[in-house]
């Protein structure tokens, strides 16, 4: 028993911190951003500090940055020691981890466009309503301004060290508690959790997802892909929105946060205000967002990655199928991710060391010299600000024509996941089934992506062909799943048929 | 920074929806009951039996054999025969686990024999097992074939042009009987089709004409 735990929790950490990593980097490095490029003068007027737009800048720069719900936390805590409004906090820090570019196009292929839309509608009501009421009783206590480090080398160096210290101080705590509490819940809910329970007809799903998602981690690529699949499996809309709102837009982490920073009653009433907003208007979308012509499944395999991964009865060798599993996963999901986290915190114990015989400030802020070179410039803040906005949208578009490629270019990858698979299937090497039926679901979900980005829209004939190959890749996987060997060569047989249809539809695409 | 005020009395209340928040939620993690769309016997004494899912026995392999299928039930129903028995099928439910971790596998009998669960060795513990009869009638399979059409078209090796053509053709037969088909009454339904008849028999022939043709893609 004790293996099945620390197996599976073990997994799962691995797992959370694979995914997470590029995003907590990337959140560590906007907050030293804010901190040491812009100032927080700046940072307040960017977020309406003194408008009545707080809130809504608040949801559209969330919108814009590439941060998940553990790497908004560093970003809040800059927001905080910057004077930003509370309220404008709560809709940056929920809205950040829903929605970036990426993953709302990635939503608007899998669903309805009205379905996605309508989501990211709700989630401005949601943070505006809790950003009104938290707003109440403004801060009137004084923020103190830190000299902005001089430009050149030195604000390089100071963003830099920014950076790195934010991970080796209290935002690692509050990360720590966001990881460990998703990693808990996963080996507490036994594999197969909410598997049946997540249908239409399920009057109380909202509210079961809106229970358990709480403590969750995820991605907002990887909570799109789930919507997405409980659309497409005909389960509860609103317990899909319960999942994205509170599964991906919050963690025990970042509630640990507001509760230090805004005091534990505070924090239980902005959990209450949250969930109860967000139940309610699950179940105000869950039947008019239902989509048509959808047969319920009866199950779900949204949650398979939030439980344990290995089922109770099944104690053979648990430690060394998770140490594989850990590996596969770094191989298909690393993307340099772990690395630079990794650098990062050598480097900021390296500059906790430095700190007590440097005073790095001082250096930072003090006289940079003559501009020697001549090649220095200063450039006015505006200027740097739409360079900063236009670059943010520039890799936001090029990361979604890099993750989403043309058909053509996956079709090849595509085909020998498929074989991998299929190949598996057929050798009853289930957990290689497993594993590499999970990526051909995903790759075709992107083929049909990565033509909507290229030509605006997804023809009804390769929509239908991609959603047939789906369905044979489910079969399959529920005979993995049960180990069951009867029928599994034609069930494999069946894949492969649906999936060289599936390519020629694709390439003929241009044809028609 | 100044403290937003919270009377004791609003957390008590906070902390008492919380917590029944978490008792509702409790209690909707357990497998909900619902109405049976089937008779079934258990092997259990569970009280509680589960709605199946809707599970596609009658849904015909191949294009061809569904365009078949639906000309069958089309001269059937504008002739003056009676009503053929629903078809029905026995369907084996296996459930593993118990509470929000349970789910079902189901295994449909084939060939008159009794439905079997195959052996496998996933390691989870069978808490209970069912038979449930599932039955058919014609208007409910005629409706079904309909609305799977497009989808059993794009399981062959039809044409993107002639796959637009059968979806279109299903579909305008599917709005002409669905009302029909809901309203679970015999008459009804067989006077819809009859209503209806030269338009579904349009239809029910350019959808054999596309089914004759040999296999292409444009």
């Amino acid at each position: 028993m004790l293996e099945y735990y620390l197996a599976g929790g073990g997994l799962r950490l691995a797992q959370t911190i694979i995914y997470a990593s590029i995003w907590i980097a990337t959140g560590c490095v906007i907050a030293a951003a804010f901190r040491r490029m812009l100032g927080r003068e700046k940072v307040r007027r960017i977020f309406g500090n003194d408008t009545r737009w707080g809130l809504l800048a608040g949801w559209l720069v969330g919108m814009l940055l590439p941060v998940c719900s553990l790497g908004v936390i560093p970003v809040v805590r800059e927001m905080h020691r910057a004077g930003v409004h509370r309220g404008t906090i709560v809709a940056f820090g929920l809205t950040a981890p829903l929605f970036n570019p990426m993953s709302v196009l990635y939503g608007l292929t899998l669903s309805d466009p009205i379905a996605i839309l309508s989501f990211s509608l709700c989630a401005l009501v949601i943070v505006s309503v809790l950003g009104l009421i938290w707003n109440r009783g403004l801060d009137t206590s004084e923020v103190v301004e830190e000299e902005l480090p001089c430009p050149g080398v030195k604000r390089m160096v100071a963003v830099f060290h920014s950076a790195t210290r934010e991970l080796v101080g209290p935002t690692l705590l509050f990360l720590s508690i966001g990881i460990l509490g998703s990693v808990i819940l996963a080996i507490c809910l036994p594999k197969g959790y909410l598997t049946d329970q997540v249908e239409r007809d399920n009057a109380l799903a909202p509210l079961v997802v809106a229970f358990i998602a709480t403590p969750i981690y995820s991605t907002p690529l990887l909570a799109m892909s789930q919507i997405g699949g409980m659309f497409q499996h005909g389960n509860s809309i609103g317990a899909a929105f319960s999942l994205l709102i509170l599964g991906a837009g919050t963690n025990l982490g970042l509630f640990a946060w507001f509760g230090v920073t805004y005091g534990v009653r505070r924090v239980i009433l902005l959990f209450i205000l949250l969930a109860v907003t967000t139940v309610g208007l699950a179940y105000a979308i869950d039947k008019p967002l239902y989509p048509e012509g959808v047969e319920p499944a009866g199950h779900s395999h949204a949650f398979d990655v939030y439980t344990h991964p290995f089922d109770p009865g099944y104690e053979k060798d648990m430690a060394r199928i998770a140490t594989v599993k850990a590996n596969d996963f770094w191989k298909a999901n690393e993307f340099g991710g772990t690395y630079v986290l990794a650098l990062m915190i050598v480097f900021g114990i390296v500059f906790v060391f430095v700190e007590r015989m440097v005073d790095l400030q001082a250096w930072f802020t003090s006289d940079p010299g003559k501009n020697s070179n001549g090649l220095d410039r200063d450039v006015p803040g505006w200027l740097l600000g739409i360079t900063v906005v236009a670059g943010l949208i520039a890799a936001s578009v090029a990361g979604c024509y890099l993750y989403y490629p043309a058909p053509d270019d996956l079709l090849g990858d595509m085909q020998n996941v498929n074989a991998d698979a299929v190949l598996a299937a057929k050798h009853h090497d289930w957990e290689a089934a497993d594993k590499w039926i999970g990526f051909s679901d995903d790759l075709s979900r992107r083929l049909e992506v990565g033509v909507f980005l290229r030509r605006g829209s997804v023809g009804e004939f390769q929509v239908a062909k991609a959603r047939v190959y789906r369905e044979k890749l489910d079969n399959l996987k529920q005979a993995v799943d049960t180990r069951t060997t009867e029928g599994i060569e034609d069930l494999a047989k069946d894949v492969m048929t649906s999936y060289f249809q599936l390519s020629k539809s694709f390439r003929n695409i241009d044809g028609s | 920074m100044s403290r937003l005020n919270l009377p004791k009395r609003m957390f008590v209340l906070c902390l008492s929806m919380i917590c029944t928040v978490y008792v509702i939620g409790f209690s909707g993690c357990q497998k909900t009951s619902a109405n049976a769309n089937s008779t079934s016997t258990s092997n259990g004494d569970s009280s509680t039996t589960k709605k199946l899912p809707k599970l596609r026995f009658h849904q015909p392999r191949t294009f061809d054999l569904a365009v078949k299928r639906v000309r069958e039930i089309f001269e059937f129903a504008i002739s003056d025969e009676p009503m053929p028995a629903p078809k029905t099928f026995r369907v084996l439910e296996v459930v593993h686990g118990t509470g929000a971790a349970g789910h079902s596998h189901y295994y449909l009998a084939k060939n008159g024999e009794e439905p079997q669960e195959p052996e496998d060795d996933h390691g989870h513990v069978t808490t209970d097992k069912k038979i449930h009869e599932v039955n058919v009638d014609v208007a409910t399979e005629m409706i079904d074939i309909f609305r799977w059409l497009p989808e059993i078209a794009a399981t062959g090796d039809m044409g993107e042009s002639d796959w637009k053509s059968a979806k279109k053709h299903a579909n305008e037969v599917k709005d002409l009987i669905e009302a029909a088909a809901k309203s679970n009454d015999d008459t009804t339904w067989r006077n819809s089709i009859k209503d209806n008849r030269d338009q579904i028999e349009s239809a029910v022939k350019k959808l054999e004409t596309l089914s004759a043709k040999p296999s292409s893609q444009d």
